[in-house]
């Protein structure tokens, strides 16, 4: 265990536990957000791409337990969605909606990941 | 050095109750008893037995799916010069005792139906090397002969029984412990496909016998005091609801819970039938801790119900559901969606039977394959018929071949949603628990209402998918058309939504988790374990 992790954490007052415990239930809302846009743009890509494995390999969820995972893997797949944007957008022309879907799902996922960003920093400020 | 007199092995599924109130009436006679699990594995058990050295151990062979591993283990344990008397008990080796003695070379005998009195007068006899071969209840071996002796009546008044002895009670609802409890032995149902009846009628006692609701009281006070347990939950098959007719023993139990001041302290889940659903006696139940009900329900069409004997209509059975989810009582349910009269009509029909219970998200579509228990009726049957398969579990064939293979495809796409500890059903199904422990332990609150929402949400979702699926399926399957549509990508498909719905069950699940801390802090004040907990669980959030 981290001793002095665990030592902040004693140090907390109860009116600070019960704000890093309402930061955390806000913290897991939008970790939510991000499996259900990624849940659901994965089963538009994987439908609209039949043939094409290379958009779902990337966008398959993690297995279980998320708890470890979310934002980390989230951080992980977004460059790897972005390298991939040069062959979405060679796609034909008929497939522009899925390109938007893309840069959607893209700019929903990072606004998601700033919010955790700043409720991890409000945590670390609690427990500085 | 630990030593016991009587060492007792059997499996955790029902927080050793059965082997409990063996090893109390052995301790209240003054012998050292102990308790273990077959789980900790032939090696620990064998080191165990060399230090504890008792001179009889019990196995409890409850279904016929044990006997392979106890064979190994008893094997093992002669073979490791383990000498003492060897007994065997439970369910199974009640009905079936000479199959237990050949399968299992290494067991004496076999006790059976109501242990109690025969294993205490077994110790007397082997600790005072006496002959146990006049022991009601027993069945032995005499040279190559297997004898019967004379069975023993079941023990008339439970309440004379001591309570049950209980190792360490399973961690349930977060950091909560939960209790099983009995209120009675025996059903008086006669469901096809149940052997409880045959069970109780060859013991040669009632069908049925019931405590006294006031001892089952003084046992959970015991436990709350003693071991601050706050969630039971009964084991009894059929929880007596109108055991003569009328709701006297529940009225009986509730005023018990009242007057001795734990109605709202613990919270208690029960098994009944659909048919014993009463919106003003469940009110009045849940008032006093009733949190969850199980129903075996197993079928959804009139035929169905008929051919299994459960004398209770699928109408009857709907209007239980609304008035439980009326009431906010959880429910959990058995349903036998695979019989061997199951045709691609009856499955259809129970398909929509599900939707119609589980459409909402209350709880997660589940249901199983009948299993051909011994001494039933399903079994004879299918015996009868010639279709019963006598593997390491009893089985049959479907009457149609391609019922066989759309079973078989379904249990591989949906064996992980079906039936892993962390899948679909079974996290779905104790998150909507947790959520109604909650509910009673905290009343609803704004996180809980929207957690407890996201819960049917994601619930719902799943179940209509599954549905949708089987029912797309056994139209493929029904054409005989499997083989020409490629149904291989489909098992991935599954495994990505699978992945994704368990995901979002996960977060709430913490959720429900955090919010509860939060309660223990605000309202219980109890910032040590918050800070405990927090120290645990907050490096992994990070991660």
């Amino acid at each position: 265990m981290d001793q002095d992790l665990n030592s902040k954490i004693n140090a907390l007052s109860d009116d600070q536990l019960e704000a890093l415990l309402n930061l955390i239930l806000e913290m897991n809302e939008h970790k939510d957000e991000i499996v259900t846009i990624i849940g659901t743009q994965m089963e538009y890509l994987t439908q609209s791409l039949a043939n094409i494995n290379t958009v779902a390999t990337i966008l398959a969820l993690p297995k279980p337990p998320v708890r470890r995972m979310i934002p980390s893997i989230v951080r992980r797949m977004i460059p790897e969605i972005a390298d991939h944007y040069p062959r979405l957008m060679n796609f034909p022309a008929e497939m522009s909606n899925l390109r938007l879907k893309t840069c959607d799902m893209v700019s929903q996922l990072e606004s998601e990941i700033k919010a955790i960003k700043d409720i991890e920093a409000n945590i670390a400020k609690l427990l500085m | 050095m630990i030593h016991k007199d009587v060492v007792l092995v059997a499996l955790d599924e029902y927080n050793y109750l059965g082997v409990g109130y063996l090893s109390a009436v052995l301790r209240k006679k003054g012998y050292r008893t102990a308790i273990i699990d077959p789980e900790r594995g032939k090696v620990k058990i064998l080191k165990y037995l060399r230090k504890a050295d008792p001179f009889l151990v019990g196995f409890s062979v409850i279904s016929y799916g044990h006997i392979s591993d106890f064979t190994g283990l008893v094997g093992y344990l002669r073979n490791n010069n383990i000498q003492c008397h060897f007994t065997a008990g439970g369910h199974y080796s009640s009905l079936n005792p000479r199959e237990i003695l050949e399968q299992i070379p290494g067991i004496d005998s076999v006790v059976r139906f109501d242990g109690e009195e025969s294993v205490c007068e077994l110790a007397d006899a082997i600790s005072n090397a006496r002959s146990y071969e006049g022991i009601r209840g027993m069945v032995f071996r005499r040279g190559n002969e297997i004898v019967f002796n004379e069975t023993r009546p079941p023990v008339e008044d439970l309440d004379i029984l001591p309570f049950p002895h209980r190792t360490i009670l399973r961690r349930f609802y977060f950091d909560s412990t939960a209790a099983t409890i009995l209120a009675g032995r025996g059903c008086l149902n006669n469901c096809s496909f149940c052997n409880t009846r045959a069970y109780y009628r060859e013991a040669g006692g009632p069908l049925k016998r019931i405590r006294r609701p006031r001892e089952v009281v003084r046992e959970i006070k015991s436990l709350y005091r003693s071991r601050k347990c706050r969630l039971y939950l009964f084991a009894d098959d059929d929880f007596p609801i109108f055991p003569s007719g009328n709701k006297q023993w529940v009225m009986e139990f509730c005023d018990g819970l009242r007057s001795e001041g734990i109605d709202n302290k613990i919270f208690w889940k029960i098994c009944c039938r659909a048919d014993e659903v009463d919106e003003n006696l469940f009110g009045m139940m849940r008032e006093n801790g009733l949190y969850y009900v199980f129903l075996g329900i197993e079928d959804g069409t009139e035929d169905g119900l008929l051919r299994l004997n459960k004398q209770v209509t699928p109408s009857r059975i709907l209007e239980c559901i609304n008035t439980l989810k009326k009431l906010e009582i959880g429910i959990d349910y058995g349903f036998l969606l695979f019989q061997p009269s199951t045709t691609f009509e009856s499955l259809v029909s129970n398909l929509e039977f599900l939707k119609l219970l589980c459409g909402d998200g209350y709880m997660p579509v589940t249901f199983l394959k009948i299993i051909p228990f011994y001494k039933t009726r399903v079994e004879s049957e299918l015996k009868k018929e010639g279709r019963l398969i006598r593997g390491t579990s009893p089985d049959y064939h479907f009457l149609d071949q391609s019922m066989d293979d759309y079973y078989s495809f379904i249990q591989s796409v949906f064996g992980e949603w079906l039936k892993d500890p962390g899948g679909f059903v079974n996290l779905g199904g104790l998150l909507r628990n947790h959520c109604f422990v909650y509910l009673r332990r905290y009343g609803s609150d704004v996180t809980w209402s929207k957690i407890n929402a996201r819960a049917m949400e994601i619930l719902k979702e799943g179940n209509l998918y599954i549905l949708q699926m089987m029912t797309e399926l056994q139209a493929i399957f029904r054409a005989g058309l499997d083989n020409e549509i490629g149904l291989g990508k489909l098992s991935r498909n599954i495994q990505m939504k699978h992945h994704y719905l368990v995901n979002r069950l996960t977060i709430y699940y913490d959720q429900l988790y955090y919010a509860d801390l939060r309660q223990k802090l605000v309202l219980d004040a109890n910032s040590q374990h918050v800070k405990a907990q927090l120290s645990k669980n907050l490096p992994t959030l990070f991660r």
